[in-house]
């Protein structure tokens, strides 16, 4: 007997319905692109990258982007994405609407994907990094951070990956606001 | 104690029930198998499909729906010329460029996948067991799910058949197989091919296969660096197809709820009849108790009675669901098959003695009860 019938599956169900009525240590940093590789640099809680004051000089995103490279600037933008374990995201202008809020039929569940304002999102964002010898960026863990928090961060502005301006940050950065969001917005790890 | 045979004799007396019982309790344990079966096969092939080594980079703004995601070919092919710490299989990188099209067949949708001769390098689970790879204009591999998946009568993609797809007709050169994953329910042309059948001039996503796990977190630094050179994201398998478990999982605890709910049939089917013969036979365990058995043994006798009962029935149906063969069946987003395999069909025999074993308890237990000089009055 060899049934081959995709119906099969309801049937099934419908058969069974009747038959049954680290210790911390000091962050290592100031690599550069193009530094030699060297051992991975212990991981550093998020903690201990919180600076304990505002950086009130901070400029917006928008802003920082169109400044000259090797500039020492500090910005201030909403944290956009990042890479787990690392000291490696991305702020956006905060001028930028984020998809929290997109109406009576609120249902994003990823509001910090700025789906709803990709092209905005596009032109105001900017990638930070906090490397450490290794050129790579430094292992925080955990970082401290999540999306949509508001964050302060001083460095240089260097060209990254396809000639856009990015911030190699200095030391740690400064968490300004962290907006409230909905119970259903789950944050990923 | 009453010796096993008494218990065997009891069955052949009432012959009619004894058998209409043992009919219920296969078919029970039949219901069992088949929907523990598919939610095993379900959650087998939502948890297997990923591979733990490879990286999908998709397009920055569909980081989740293949079908959806876009990669303009040229940043694609960049990417895929600079992505570090793929793997090399002699001495070709297990990188390929991928086109995921939700195609139509009549009212049927199946995956169609365009794909570079490398794709075969990525995905290690793909063996061909059949002709060969596509190297002619809109050859075509089908993978052994497909029919299933797409609506089609078994044979109707056998190797040497042809197949409208996209408005165009392909010729099926071979046949794959990639158990436990969702690609089996795919068919794959070479990637111009689908591109031109379509009319995309982007693709869906680039897959690779690492060579260790630290090039896991390599790549993940590397795509976030060149997120906004490339527009694109990178994402692990495993990540992908977490969704594909979550949307799963309801329709595999709704299988175990009926599984326990045709268990729970099974019971009150036993119980029924093991009472029933308690009822028909009160003067005779009356009797039994007064030549010198003891209540605990008669009731032992009546649970020996429902065991077998269960055991039989149980066992003619581990046997029956063993003849079934391979039973593909589909779901929104592949097909898979059933799960008939022997640790299943032995859980559908256990099940059944479970019954059996509840089944018989109450019964039992009012025999135990029974005061002896009602049951000689056939008074219960």
């Amino acid at each position: 007997m060899n049934l081959r019938n995709s119906s099969f599956a309801l049937t099934l169900f419908a058969g069974a319905l009747l038959s049954a009525c680290g210790g911390e240590s000091a962050p290592s940093v100031g690599g550069s692109p193009s530094a030699p590789a060297a051992p991975a640099t212990p991981s550093t809680a998020g903690s201990a990258m919180l600076l304990p004051a505002d950086l009130r000089d901070a400029v917006p995103v928008l802003e920082a982007l169109a400044g000259q490279e090797g500039q020492e600037v500090a910005i201030v933008g909403k944290l956009q994405s990042r890479v787990k374990g690392r000291a490696l995201f991305y702020l956006v202008d905060e001028s930028v609407p984020d998809c929290t809020r997109t109406g009576d039929k609120d249902t994003c569940r990823t509001p910090w994907d700025y789906c709803c304002n990709v092209k905005e999102m596009k032109a105001g964002i900017m990638l930070v990094e906090l490397r450490g010898t290794d050129g790579k960026p430094l292992r925080v863990e955990p970082l401290g951070l999540r999306e949509l928090d508001l964050v302060a961060v001083k460095g240089t502005l260097t060209k990254g990956e396809g000639g856009r301006l990015m911030l190699l940050a200095k030391d740690g950065w400064f968490l300004r606001d962290r907006p409230k969001v909905r119970s259903s917005i789950k944050f990923p790890d | 104690m009453l010796p096993l045979f008494y218990a065997l004799r009891n069955l052949g007396r009432r012959g009619i029930r004894t058998l209409l019982t043992l009919v219920g309790m296969a078919l029970i344990t039949v219901l069992v198998i088949l929907t523990d079966g598919f939610a095993r096969g379900l959650a087998k092939t939502a948890a297997t499909s990923a591979a733990p080594d490879v990286i999908v980079l998709v397009g920055a703004e569909q980081e989740f729906d293949l079908i959806r995601s876009f990669i303009p070919e040229g940043n694609a092919r960049a990417a895929a010329a600079t992505l570090p710490g793929v793997k090399e299989v002699d001495g070709r990188r297990a990188i390929s460029l991928e086109l995921h099209v939700a195609t139509r067949k009549g009212d049927q949708v199946g995956t169609l996948r365009g794909v570079e001769p490398e794709a075969f390098l990525v995905h290690e689970r793909v063996t061909l067991i059949e002709g060969v790879e596509p190297a002619g204009e809109r050859e075509l591999l089908a993978g052994r799910l497909a029919e299933s998946r797409i609506g089609l009568p078994a044979g109707a993609l056998a190797v040497g058949r042809t197949v409208e797809l996209e408005g165009l007709p392909w010729k099926v050169v071979g046949r794959f197989a990639a158990p436990g994953t969702v690609l089996e329910a795919e068919l794959w042309g070479r990637l111009r091919d689908v591109m031109t059948a379509t009319r995309r001039v982007d693709v869906s996503a680039v897959a690779a296969r690492m060579d260790s796990p630290e090039s896991m977190e390599e790549v993940a630094i590397w795509a976030a660096r060149n997120r906004l050179a490339y527009e694109i994201a990178a994402k692990t398998e495993v990540e992908l197809y977490a969704g594909l478990s979550e949307t799963l999982a309801p329709i595999t605890l709704l299988a175990r709820l009926m599984a326990l709910l045709v268990l729970a049939g099974g019971v009150l089917a036993l119980t029924n009849t093991m009472f029933a013969s308690v009822l028909a036979r009160t003067r005779e365990m009356g009797t039994l108790r007064a030549v010198g058995y003891g209540p605990l043994a008669v009731g032992v006798s009546l649970l020996e009675e429902s065991l077998l009962l269960a055991a039989i029935g149980g066992l003619t149906g581990y046997l029956v669901a063993g003849l079934f063969g391979e039973v593909p069946l589909k779901f929104p987003m592949g097909a898979f098959y059933l799960d008939l395999s022997v640790p299943v069909r032995l859980t559908g025999l256990g099940a059944a003695l479970v019954a059996g074993l509840l089944g018989g308890l109450i019964p039992a237990l009012r025999a135990i009860r029974m005061p002896l000089v009602d049951a000689l009055g056939d008074k219960l």
